[in-house]
């Protein structure tokens, strides 16, 4: 009862104050725009609308709206709604707006006309629905959508996915590619049947475990197994694939990766079998060197015999020592892939000029060598020297003594950078066809009689440098007639020299050819002292016994016990190895004997294995006099002793 | 008990060939060479050897193992024992070798003392056969 007296002592809300309620109460924004006959008006806004947008009512009111564009003005949905506004129909429509304090907000505008009686167009009422959080939502969905197929469509492993009910759901490109089936064969199968679909393409010699039976030990178990299953393809072609079988995150779907390893297995294949040939190849002169030192040893020959097999013996040893460095050539050079080349701009000229004086050197033979012309290169010069004698060299052996070896030099402009070529041209024996095509294969030789000495990994070497240095070698050849092999390397430009590198060119290397040493004959009082500091026994017998009956030698078995016995002896030339064990290495001993005032007239000849580039230039920088790469002819060792002990005369 | 036992020896490395002909020189040896397996074919069909001594990685299409093929195919050649030298010590060209019927299978390198023997003993079982057929 009282509440119906009281409730009939309150006043009942009129309808409009009900909707004015409601209106201030929404969520929404709502703002009420008067349409005059020029000009649009805002007339009210809510206090949603001041929320949403940050403007107070002050700011907005008595303007045209349009405020929350902000200049934004290029947008589709804006022309729109212009359109629905000079037409008087209502619309729905999405805007980029703006706040106050500038930041962008999704705006899902619903605009609609209101009319007098007369049917007059009076206002409009806009109803703001600030949807931005919806539409960061989906376009966050649509970029991980798009960058999740970015991934697996690029990815270079082959994906293949089950959903819960077990049947292949997706597959990506790379799994097409890989296993040369299109996706409408293999769309909806379960495990079994795509297993059966994919043996077609595997090697029936090599079968593998099938993914159905692995889907089920991983269904069964529940754990990761991190277990590959190797995948030997024959179509659409030869590969080896690696596969792995995962559940996905919530246990139900199922991935299978496939990881191509076809070039991996290939290279590994390559490296054994270059090891198996590297092996073999260093077999056949070793047993010469050991068969014939056990004749020497268990026979009795002549003096005449005895010398010829000595010289069988020093040829193979020299064989398997060259070998053995265009071996480790080959392989520092591929595994630095060029990294550690010295490159420099320079004169091709130089290099050219010092490998016709090696091989002049070497057998005698000369070269029509190029014309003089100014031509830059960016090369290792070191490298190229090595690249060009090999030619050279090739080129002189497979011809005959008096035949011509020509260098030229070739240009190409048709290409950037601007290419110039060397050329060396032979009329030997030249090549078929089908020995041209293995040139460059390790260890192939143009001649299988033995005849022609050499390792068959010349070229491959050249070959490398060249492409290394961006250049490339060409050949052409005519059997019985000669080959031309042309090096071609990017010209350089000018403005690329470093001085100091165009100074350390021009030094001039010293050389040390044994004939020196007959031409020059050492006289002297008293005895010459030399100390040999070495690790190796063997390596000091083999230089005592070079150096003859001529000298006093005397001995020492490490740096420390060296440098002792130089002190005490003051010999007159040391030949001291680098590598050595103990306290005190043979720079070391190099440093300590400089910087003795009582060893001042003491010459040093180092010795080092060879490839220690390092230690050559550590050598040289703290005073060493010569410097001697091991292997070495002691001969050219006694030859470079005397040398030094004659400058210093 | 002297045999002139006919030997050849197949290497394209002549260093090679002439080690294992200055090994085995007795005098009484009558020791042919050829530097390729098409050369020891036609070597092997002019004197049939009793003994070749085969470097098994000859180059070319007409290799060693077509060489040693071909000779044991060959009922001229029944006698003969073929002992093979090789670079290589595996397993796959050991049981290539076997297949075709070699004798002895030496890996490079090889002791000289140890070459005379095996010839020795080859020659001794020769020369047994010799002596039961006659």
């Amino acid at each position: 009862m009282l509440n119906h007296v009281g409730s009939k002592a309150q006043r009942h809300p009129s309808m409009s104050e009900v909707m004015e309620r409601a209106i201030m109460a929404s969520t929404n924004g709502i703002m009420i725009v008067e349409a005059g006959s020029q000009i649009l008006t805002t007339v009210f806004v809510n206090p949603a609308f001041e929320t949403i947008t940050g403007f107070s009512s002050d700011e907005i009111l008595g303007l045209p709206p349009g405020r929350l564009h902000q200049g934004d003005s290029d947008q589709v949905a804006l022309d729109e709604l212009r359109s629905a506004i000079s037409t008087h129909r209502p619309t729905k429509v999405v805007l980029r707006n703006y706040r106050k304090d500038g930041t962008l907000f999704w705006n899902e505008l619903t605009t609609s006309p209101v009319h007098d009686e007369a049917g007059r167009l009076t206002h409009f009422v806009g109803i703001l629905n600030d949807i931005s959080d919806r539409v960061r939502a989906e376009s966050e969905r649509n970029t991980w959508a798009a960058r999740l197929d970015a991934l697996t469509s690029m990815s270079a492993e082959g994906l293949v996915t089950f959903d819960e009910s077990g049947l292949l759901s997706y597959v990506n490109d790379a799994f097409l590619r890989l296993s040369g089936l299109t996706p409408g064969k293999v769309e909806g199968l379960d495990a079994v049947a795509f297993d059966r679909l994919f043996a077609r393409q595997c090697d029936p010699q090599r079968p593998c475990r099938g993914a159905a039976e692995e889907i089920a030990e991983l269904m069964e178990s529940g754990h990761i197994i991190d277990r590959e299953v190797e995948v030997h393809l024959l179509a659409p072609r030869k590969r080896v694939l690696l596969r792995l079988a995962r559940m996905g995150r919530h246990g139900t779907s199922l991935l299978l990766y496939f990881r191509d390893v076809t070039k991996a297995r290939e290279l590994d294949e390559i490296k054994s079998e270059f090891l198996a040939t590297a092996a073999h190849e260093l077999r056949t002169p070793i047993t010469s060197i050991l068969g014939y030192t056990e004749l020497l040893l268990v026979r009795d020959f002549d003096a005449g015999q005895r010398r010829e097999l000595h010289e069988i013996i020093l040829r193979q040893a020299q064989r398997v020592t060259g070998m053995l460095n265009e071996l480790l050539d080959l392989a520092r050079i591929e595994a630095r892939r060029g990294k550690d080349f010295n490159r420099a701009v320079q004169e091709l000229r130089p290099i050219v000029d010092g490998v016709v004086n090696a091989i002049a050197e070497a057998t005698g033979r000369t070269v029509n060598a190029m014309p003089d012309e100014s031509l830059l290169v960016e090369v290792d010069g070191e490298k190229m020297h090595q690249a060009l004698l090999n030619v050279l060299s090739n080129a002189l052996k497979f011809s005959p003594p008096a035949a011509p070896v020509t260098i030229s030099i070739r240009h190409r402009s048709d290409c950037a950078p601007a290419m110039i070529g060397v050329t060396i041209e032979d009329r030997g024996i030249g090549m078929r066809e089908e020995q041209l095509a293995r040139l460059g294969e390790r260890f192939f030789r143009a001649d299988a009689s033995g005849k022609v000495p050499g390792t068959g990994l010349g070229i491959s070497l050249t070959k490398e440098i060249a492409d290394l240095h961006g250049g490339t070698l060409e050949v052409t050849s005519e059997f019985g007639k000669g080959s031309c092999f042309t090096l071609w390397l990017p010209r350089a430009r000018p403005d690329r020299i470093d001085p100091r590198v165009a100074a350390l060119v021009s030094e001039d290397e010293p050389s040390l050819s044994p004939d020196s040493a007959s031409t020059f004959e050492l006289e002297s009082r008293i005895m010459t002292k030399i100390l040999l500091v070495d690790d190796h026994p063997d390596i000091r017998r083999l230089i005592r016994v070079a150096l003859g009956k001529s000298f006093e030698v005397a001995e020492a078995e490490d740096g420390v016990s060296g440098l002792e016995t130089a002190r005490r002896i003051k010999p007159d030339l040391v030949v001291l190895d680098v590598m050595m064990p103990g306290e005190l290495n043979g720079l070391e001993v190099l440093a300590a004997i400089k910087s003795d005032p009582t060893l001042k007239h003491t010459r040093v000849i180092m010795v080092t294995a060879r490839g220690q580039a390092r230690d050559y230039e550590d050598g040289m920088q703290r005073g060493a006099d010569a410097y001697f790469i091991k292997p070495f002819s002691p001969l050219q060792l006694v030859a470079a002793i005397k040398e030094t002990l004659g400058n210093s005369a | 008990m002297t045999t002139n036992s006919k030997i050849l020896i197949v290497d394209d490395d002549r260093d090679l060939r002439n080690l294992v002909r200055l090994s085995l020189e007795n005098g009484r040896r009558v020791i042919r060479e050829a530097s390729t397996a098409l050369d020891g074919l036609r070597c092997a069909n002019e004197v049939p050897p009793d003994i070749l001594l085969l470097d098994i990685g000859l180059p070319g299409q007409f290799n060693g193992f077509s060489l040693c093929e071909s000779l044991c195919k060959d009922p001229r050649h029944h006698a003969l024992r073929v002992v093979v030298i090789s670079g290589h010590g595996e397993a796959e060209d050991l049981e290539q070798a076997k297949r075709l019927g070699v004798v002895a299978y030496i890996v490079k390198p090889f002791s000289q003392t140890r070459l005379v023997t095996l010839i020795d003993q080859l020659e001794n079982q020769i020369h047994e056969m010799v002596t039961i057929v006659s």
